[in-house]
């Protein structure tokens, strides 16, 4: 039991189960909704992959691990293919989440994670957002089959009558009110509000969190400068979610559950919702502690935990590690490595505009193109930001100090 | 048109009506479930237990009210009713005729009364008419002014006819009164007699729970808004409001909403309400009581008696609080609705659940019954089964800042509005445990600030001229375990504790070398101390007797500070065992123990220190004793037997050059890099090494705080600050891993560690390194605190003190003892601990420490209690300066030593005991002279008391002293010469009424007895003076009465007038005039030292001194 | 088909969660009711001696049908420390009573052929509510002297302490479990009563402050079966209902021995205790 418990302590940790998410989601939309194959040239990229994974894994041990668990996985759902979506399998996919949570209810220190009455609601929230998205890529994987032998989307099947307000819409919509304030009621009386001591601002508590929402960006103040985290990421993605309608200008799949025919659009945000937004909400829930360090699941969270931290900024990394010498004094040499990359990172849509994308940028146009780009690429630096730290112990690409600018 | 097909529906209606049937009636239980939730609390089921006791203890008290002989009374009261009634019957026409002749008187007296008053109405009117009319000038003026006079004529006339038509009224009435009047009689002996069980069935239906009853009604779910029985109950404070970090809070303690009797008598538990009792009766025995309230207090003896003998004990919450009359009560110094309960309690004021109100466990055992709530319940809230077996549902609750006191730390409360007083009136745990703070020298080392812990003297001797004293061998054992030389020394022992050497906590190889880096810092301290000594040669000592010396030390006083034994009779077992601190008084544990004062220091230190102890160092807590020449030789020679051999043959290991050059090195590279620190330490020699460790050594263990050590004056005390540590927050305290752990103490109780601050501190006293179990630490980080070998009682006490010292502020009209009265006694009383006064002397109650060396109780020093209302000052004064001034009790062998008090001292102790005693500061009675009449009558009944076989009325001729000796008279009591001057003029009187009282045991006689029934004195007097025996008495005081027998026979009966005459004859035979104190309060000059000569340069480890003889100087000693 | 798999499957879970929730503390059954107070129960006040007057009431003694009597001696073994004389010269009054034969000291008073006075015999264990005798028991201070040496009274019953000697004596007792009193006695004659309301079995001594050698001891009897032993070391305990009882003697310096005795109905059983020197 206890060799279960530390496998999946380390698994949890956040180099190893943010890129176990990341390979799942691909994994799924290649080989379930794409319908592809492991023997198509789609196939043999994700097993190449996987491969380097497990090359890498022997000189930065968590890889290993990762690596194992990307075969494990890609092998069960190459062979679902698109069986995944059948109710069978969504059901067993319920129940094997559902006993494996009641199961690590009895470990004392996840218990008092989960069951504290302040998580309930997040508890609660990584069922139903399972639940939702199974049924709506089901619902698009059954559309997309008619679709691709040219027939038409289920929803348009139905009458397009009307329907009576009562009872369909009032009728129903009064029985989930009530439905619902049952449930409120009893969770208020069965779990007391978690009074604490009187409010002091001398003493905060330890971890200090945000409210359940917010913890997202709290994880990404850990990767990136407060500047950075706090202010441009925030509003990008209030700007971004604003003005997706004018970037996106697909007429397909609207009104209709689709997958295939909205593969970017649907791609991209669910990748930003789940696994940038909710699952670092997960993360900062139940596996941050005391003094903001990692803990898994079953592990106790002792605030005397000692956690080195020994990131390096890029600049240190190659004038010290890779020159071997001293950091130059002027910032604008210091930092010549981490400007290439930025500069070069940023100006990737321009050539890809030229080479690859070129479809993409006459579609869309020079404007949508660039602005949906370069949200992409703001988005997609979370991720890497991450990779590096967990993996290279990258702490700023680009440190300058004097003007309080850091990457 | 055609008819429309129908519109198909999205879900089919009979489902979704299931679905609304059945979610309402969900939704209906579960507003049920609100309701409930609200309605059921863990409270209201303590309300309903109180009153079903009370119910039946009402039923019980109403069969005792209905017992036999009320029945019988009631049964012939009945027959008298009945038997007036048929008397009634035979006269029932005259009985009618005079009630109907009442009625008839009546309606003219109501008729006259209404005329009258109408009258009187029209006439003030009429009145304001005619004045009216006269101011303004109208004409008819004259004639309103004879309407008016006519109207008042009018009205005289009905007065009268009224008065007349009341008197026939009241009349008639007494003559019907008079047929009923046996009938009457007989109704109100009976209410009387049932007035009492009356009153019993109102109570009952206040205390009626049962179905149906208003109580139940007025207490259902919806209707319980109206007045309920079961409610909320609580007392709002203002003034002693809670800290909110940024706000100040109104108190709203609301414990009483289940602790239902805590104010209410009667519900006592059983130990209670037997020491309760016991207390009453003795205070009933010595007449404290005012006469008017003994019937009371007898009432409430046999209440307590009652609820002794109840067949079950009334167990909390209802107890009533012990104390009524100091804590809760409405008459007591706290009464519940100023203080509240959480002022001295602490916990959650508001909280009306037993684990949120921060109930806090004193034992695991008590934590797991506490905790016990029914499976089935999941744990969220205890339920009525659980309450019937005393499970509260219990929880850790770390969110509450200030959790209760535990059982045995209630008193830890007092010291937040106390703090300004030595000890609290009727707090005798929480005055012992300050005075045990003080005594150990708790506060040497860590801060405390408040008024009782500062400007006290440093508890540890100095060790400034520690060459002089001992040598370095003894000193090393001593440093390295002081309990292995003296089982009830203070000293703590530093080296060689739990987290250095015990093998059950630290490996075998870390254990070695801890030892080598001991035994190094040891010897390191000891080089240190022998280095910076004064090297004073002090006068030997003369030829001196042992055997007398024992003799002088047990009579003249020492045994009450110090202690001469090591062997004490354990109570249990009977055998003799090692004895511990808490073994003696605290008091007797002010001066050292005797034993092994032999083997560690030489002749001529102990003759010059016995003599006069402030020659070797100024701050000498010792006084002198003022022993002459023979008598210090003869104690000297005496202690010099005092011998621990064996203790010097524990071998001791070198100093270990490697250990001691890398402690050295530790300490210097926090300044030096490690290569200067390397060349520094190879320029030193091995000898100053060893210095400059010792001196860094002294500073990491702080023995500068207890001790005055050369080259550390003035330096921070060592331990964290203690002010408010008993608000400190519960995770502030590192547990290490120790929470919820059992460990087993050196001396062999297993002790635990529960997650409770008071729990922290007690383990913490018990052994200061325990925390420093399975942890890894570099030597130098380890836990420091010095192992005091408490006993468990100690530990709590002090523990109860750390706890009490919080940082909750109260209003200053709350705090004790700030009035300037009160400021006077309490900077007294700082004196009388601080000189260790209760050793021999009683003061507020307490001490007479020695009582238990002297058999015979009435040689023991004097009782002080009324020493205030008794001395006067000037006379206090120089006694204390000078004791030698006045031997006032010649039988006495025990002396009042010279504490060489600075006269600002001895005026704070004479006006702590003035102020005390009530008495005014400057006694102006002195110049009193008695009339020679009084004088003279005083005499013939002084002789006739025979007061002269015990008193001398001769004045002391200095040169030959009364010798103590039982046999002879004149040593029996005080001579009488000596009162004038000692005594105040109006305190003799009342002490020759009532010696007993005053003193209780004193050798005084109770010459006028106590008048059982009238609480007043009888005088013997009164019927001896006719005796023949006392004829001549008669004689001679007839002529001083002017010849009036009667005046004569009523001033002999008259115990006031008596005992004033003696106080004139008393007058009349003092002197006046007193030696004044000489400046060192006569204490012998001893021969001053020879100034501190240069350390010979013989190696400090083994060097023995050589005493250079100077000749004795010998001194006038008393 | 699905639907009840599905349903079955959602119980098992939930059956599961709500086990792992629970935190199954029952009520622990190993302290039940035993209650925390009982854990350090404070020492009730010094509870009156064993002998006090339980509730149910034997029959009174019937003085003459079956009452049994107790007689003994008590031996003296070894050499008595011989007794020496008292120094009065404190009070010439009282050297002047005692010109002819000094007075001696009363510790030790044996009879000529070994017997031992003034021991206090009495029954430790008897049961019953006793009414005190309407008789007053007296002690008389006579030529400095107390007389008697040992004495005992019933609770209730009146104590006259009177002084004959034309001297000061101040009667000065200390009763342990009663309250304690002093008071003096100046004019011959003087009478002072006193009395006990709490049984005291053991003797407390009292004692005159102004002359130091007057000592006598005094009990306090809940019930009526006590005597002292004479010159010739013989007692007598009368009355006795029939039973069976534990028989104290108590001497002042030679501690207190204990005996178990039965008595039939008119029964006089003999009885003897030996104190060694």
């Amino acid at each position: 039991m206890v060799f279960i418990k530390d496998f999946v302590n380390v698994l949890s940790a956040g180099s190893i189960s943010f890129l176990l998410l990341t390979s799942i989601f691909a994994l799924i939309i290649y080989f379930n909704l794409l319908g592809g194959r492991i023997k198509s040239a789609g196939g043999f990229a994700f097993l190449g992959f996987g491969a380097a994974l497990l090359i890498a894994g022997i000189f930065i041990a968590p890889l290993l691990y990762l690596g194992v668990a990307y075969f494990l996985i890609l092998f069960v759902l190459a062979r679902l293919g698109g069986r995944l979506w059948d109710t069978k399998i969504g059901l067993q996919l319920f129940v094997f989440g559902a006993l494996a949570f009641g199961l690590s209810m009895l470990d004392p220190n996840f218990f008092l994670i989960a069951a504290k009455p302040d998580n309930v609601p997040i508890v609660a929230m990584i069922f139903l957002l399972g639940f939702f998205t199974w049924v709506a890529l089901r619902k698009a994987y059954l559309n997309d089959t008619q679709i691709v032998v040219g027939g038409i989307p289920w929803e348009k099947t139905e009458s397009d009558e009307k329907l009576f307000t009562w009872p369909d819409l009032v009728y129903t919509e009064m029985l989930c009110m009530i439905l619902l304030t049952i449930v409120m009621i009893v969770w208020s009386v069965v779990l007391r509000a978690p009074l604490e001591e009187a409010a002091n601002p001398t003493s905060s508590p330890n971890p200090a969190k945000a409210p359940w929402y917010f913890l997202g960006l709290q994880e990404m103040l850990v990767y990136f400068d407060p500047w950075l985290a706090g202010v441009v990421l925030p509003t990008l993605i209030i700007v971004g979610l604003m003005a997706i309608p004018y970037i996106d200008t697909n007429p397909k799949g609207n009104g209709y559950y689709s997958f295939r025919e909205r593969k970017w659009e649907i791609g991209v945000f669910l990748y930003g919702f789940l696994v940038l937004w909710s699952f670092l909400i997960i993360t900062g829930t139940f596996l941050r502690g005391p003094n903001w360090n990692f803990f898994g699941p079953y592990e106790f969270w002792d605030p005397n935990k000692l956690v080195p931290l020994v990131n390096v900024d890029l600049s240190e990394l190659m004038w010290v590690k890779v020159l071997g010498t001293s950091l130059p004094k002027l910032w604008i040499i210091r930092e010549i490595f981490g400007l290439g990359l930025i500069g070069g990172y940023l100006g990737l849509p321009p050539l890809m505009a030229i080479g690859p994308f070129r479809r993409f940028y006459l579609k869309m146009g020079a404007a949508r193109y660039y602005v949906g780009a370069y949200l992409f690429l703001i988005m997609m630096s979370l991720p890497i930001k991450m990779v590096l730290r967990w993996l290279f112990n990258l702490k700023y690409i680009l440190h300058i100090q004097e003007i309080f600018f850091n990457v | 048109m055609k008819p429309q097909e129908p519109i198909p529906h999205n879900y089919s209606i009979r489902r979704l009506n299931l679905i609304f049937a059945l979610s309402s009636i969900v939704l209906l239980g579960v507003t049920g479930l609100i309701v409930g939730y609200d309605y059921i609390r863990g409270w209201k089921w303590f309300q309903l237990e109180f009153l079903r006791m009370q119910q039946e203890r009402i039923v019980q008290e109403m069969q005792s009210a209905k017992a036999a002989e009320n029945a019988k009374q009631l049964a012939d009261l009945d027959a008298q009713d009945q038997k007036g009634s048929i008397e009634l019957a035979h006269h029932r026409d005259q009985y009618l005729s005079a009630q109907k002749l009442l009625d008839a008187e009546e309606g003219d007296h109501y008729r006259a009364d209404q005329d009258y008053r109408f009258a009187k109405a029209n006439l003030d009117a009429q009145r304001y008419i005619a004045e009216a009319s006269v101011v303004q000038h109208r004409a008819d003026a004259a004639q309103q002014q004879a309407e008016y006079d006519r109207q008042s004529k009018r009205l005289a006339e009905l007065q009268l006819a009224l008065q007349e038509s009341t008197r026939k009224r009241d009349a008639a009435k007494a003559n019907v009164d008079q047929w009923l009047k046996k009938i009457k009689d007989a109704e109100d002996q009976k209410k009387l007699l049932t007035a009492s069980v009356d009153l019993l069935n109102k109570q009952l239906t206040a205390v009626d729970m049962d179905e149906f009853s208003t109580n139940w009604i007025l207490s259902q779910p919806l209707l319980d808004f109206v007045n309920p029985v079961i409610k909320i109950d609580q007392v709002v404070l203002n003034d002693l409001s809670i800290d909110m970090n940024y706000m100040n809070v109104p108190r709203v303690d609301r414990c009483q909403t289940c602790h239902r009797a805590i104010d209410t008598p009667g519900w006592e538990s059983k130990a209670e309400a037997a020491r309760l009792s016991q207390e009453l009766q003795q205070s009933l025995d010595a007449y404290q009581i005012p006469q008017e309230k003994r019937k009371e207090t007898q009432d409430r003896i046999a209440q307590l008696k009652r609820i002794q003998d109840a067949p079950n004990d009334t167990l909390n919450p209802w107890r009533t609080h012990p104390k009524l009359d100091l804590y809760v009560g409405s008459a007591s110094a706290h009464p519940l609705l100023e203080y509240g309960c959480t002022v001295c309690h602490r916990g959650q004021d508001r909280a009306t659940e037993f684990g949120r109100a921060g109930h806090t466990p004193a034992s695991p055992r008590m934590e797991h019954r506490w905790a016990g709530t029914a499976w089935w319940t999941l744990g969220f809230f205890p339920w009525t089964s659980d309450f019937k077996q005393r499970h509260w549902g219990y929880e850790e609750n770390e969110f509450i800042e200030t959790p209760m006191y535990p059982r045995h730390y209630y008193e830890a409360g007092c010291i937040k509005c106390h703090s300004a007083q030595m000890g609290v009136d009727r707090g005798e745990d929480i005055t012992r445990a300050t005075q045990t703070v003080e005594l150990y020298g708790c506060y040497a080392c860590h801060k405390i600030n408040n008024w009782r812990f500062s400007d006290l003297r440093k508890p540890g001797p100095d060790l400034g001229g520690i060459a002089e004293k001992t040598t370095p061998e003894w000193a090393f054992r001593w440093i390295s375990d002081p309990h292995n030389f003296r089982s009830t020394t203070r000293m703590p022992s530093f080296f060689y504790q739990r987290n250095i050497i015990d093998p059950s906590v630290v490996p075998p190889q870390e254990r070695a070398q801890n030892i080598k880096l001991q035994d190094a810092e040891i010897h390191a301290i000891v080089s240190y101390l022998f280095d910076k000594s004064t090297h004073r040669v002090w006068s030997p000592p003369g030829a001196g007797d042992a055997a007398r010396g024992k003799q002088i030390v047990g009579s003249v006083g020492c045994m009450g500070c110090h202690v001469d034994t090591e062997q004490v009779k354990d109570e249990k077992t009977g055998q003799l065992r090692l004895a511990r601190r808490d073994d003696f008084p605290l008091e007797r544990n002010y001066g050292f123990n005797f034993t092994g004062v032999g083997t560690k220091t030489n002749a001529a230190w102990i003759y010059n220190w016995v003599k006069n102890p402030k020659a070797y160092y100024a701050e000498a807590p010792m006084p002198s004793l003022r022993l002459t020449d023979q008598e210090a030789s003869d104690v000297t020679a005496y202690l010099l037997t005092m011998q621990k051999p064996g203790f010097m043959n524990t071998p001791i290991r070198p100093a270990d050059a490697r250990a001691v050059h890398d402690l050295a090195k530790g300490y210097l590279i926090n300044t030096l890099s490690d290569r200067d620190a390397e060349m520094k330490l190879r320029s030193m020699s091995s000898q100053e090494q060893l210095v400059y460790l010792g001196q860094r050594s002294i500073e990491k263990y702080g023995c500068y705080s207890c001790h005055n050590i050369k080259g550390f004056e003035g330096l921070k005390p060592i331990g964290t600050e203690l002010t408010v540590e008993g608000s400190k927050a519960l995770h502030l305290f590192d547990f290490g891993f120790m929470t919820d752990q059992q460990w087993k103490n050196e001396d062999g109780a297993t002790e635990h560690v529960i997650h409770t601050v008071p729990s922290w501190v007690y383990n913490k006293l018990r052994n200061p390194r325990i925390y420093d179990d399975r942890r890894t630490k570099v030597y130098n980080d380890k836990l420091k605190m010095p192992n005091f070998h408490l006993t468990p009682e100690e530990a709590r006490r002090i523990a109860m003190v750390v706890v009490g010292l919080t940082k909750e502020k109260v209003a200053e009209n709350r705090m004790a003892g700030l009035d300037a009265r009160t400021r006077l006694i309490e900077e007294g009383r700082k004196r009388v601990s601080q000189h260790n006064c209760r050793a021999c002397h009683v003061v507020d109650g307490r001490g007479r420490a020695i009582a238990s060396t002297i058999a015979d109780a009435n040689f023991l020093p004097p009782d002080l209690s009324p020493e205030g209302a008794r001395a006067q000052s000037p006379f206090l004064f120089n006694f204390l300066k000078d004791p030698t001034v006045m031997k006032i009790r010649p039988w006495l062998s025990v002396r009042m030593p010279t504490f060489h008090f600075t006269d600002q001292e001895a005026n704070t102790l004479v006006t702590f005991f003035a102020e005390a005693g009530k008495g005014e500061q400057f006694d102006t009675t002195r110049g009193m002279n008695p009339s020679p009449q009084n004088a003279a009558i005083g005499k013939q009944v002084f002789t006739m008391l025979r007061c002269a076989q015990c008193h001398v009325t001769t004045p002391v001729n200095p040169e030959n002293p009364p010798v103590p000796n039982t046999a002879d008279t004149t040593s029996l009591a005080p001579n009488l010469t000596l009162a004038r001057l000692r005594l105040r003029h109006d305190w003799v009187p009342d002490w020759i009424r009532r010696p007993n009282e005053m003193i209780p045991g004193t050798r005084m006689p109770a010459n006028f007895p106590r008048d059982a029934a009238t609480g007043g004195f009888q005088s013997p007097l009164a019927m001896a003076i006719d005796s023949p025996q006392f004829a001549q008495f008669k004689a001679t005081l007839l002529p001083l009465f002017g010849n009036n027998e009667k005046e004569l026979k009523r001033s002999m009966g008259d115990v006031v007038t008596l005992t004033d005459y003696l106080r004139d004859y008393i007058w009349s035979i003092g002197i006046t005039q007193m030696r004044p104190a000489s400046p060192d309060g006569d204490v012998p000059a001893i021969a001053m030292p020879q100034p501190s000569l240069p350390p010979p340069a013989a190696p400090a480890a083994k060097s023995t001194r050589n005493q250079r003889a100077v000749p004795a100087a010998s001194g006038p000693g008393r | 088909m699905t639907m009840k798999k599905f349903v079955s499957l959602l119980f098992a879970s939930t059956l599961v969660l709500s086990i792992a929730c629970g935190k199954g503390k029952e009520a622990s059954k190993e302290d039940q009711g035993e209650d925390d107070e009982t854990q350090t129960t404070a020492t009730t006040a010094a509870s009156t001696a064993s002998g006090a007057p339980a509730a149910t009431a034997p029959a009174a003694p019937a003085v003459s049908a079956d009452a049994a009597t107790l007689t003994g001696l008590v031996k003296f073994e070894g050499t008595a420390p011989k007794m020496t004389n008292i120094q009065m010269s404190a009070d010439p009054y009282c050297q002047s009573q005692h010109a002819s034969a000094p007075a001696t000291e009363e510790d030790v008073v044996t009879g000529p052929a070994g017997e031992l006075a003034n021991v206090f015999v009495y029954i430790k264990d008897i049961k019953g509510n006793f009414p005190p005798p309407s008789t007053p028991a007296t002690i008389d201070q006579k030529g400095c002297r107390y007389y008697p040496h040992v004495n005992a009274v019933m609770v209730g019953q009146q104590l006259q302490i009177k002084n004959d000697d034309a001297t000061l004596h101040n009667i000065h007792a200390l009763p342990v479990v009663n309250s304690q009193f002093n008071e003096g006695q100046p004019v011959q004659g003087m009478v002072s009563n006193k009395t006990f309301d709490k049984p005291e079995m053991t003797p407390f001594k009292v004692k005159c402050d102004v002359h130091g050698w007057m000592k006598s001891y005094m009990a306090v009897m809940p019930h009526p079966f006590y005597s002292v032993s004479q010159a010739n070391g013989s007692f007598t305990i009368s009355n006795l209902p029939p039973g069976q009882y534990t028989v104290v003697a108590w001497h002042e310096k030679y501690g207190q021995q204990e005996q178990k005795v039965t008595v039939g109905a008119k029964e006089s059983k003999a009885l003897n205790f030996t104190f060694k020197g």
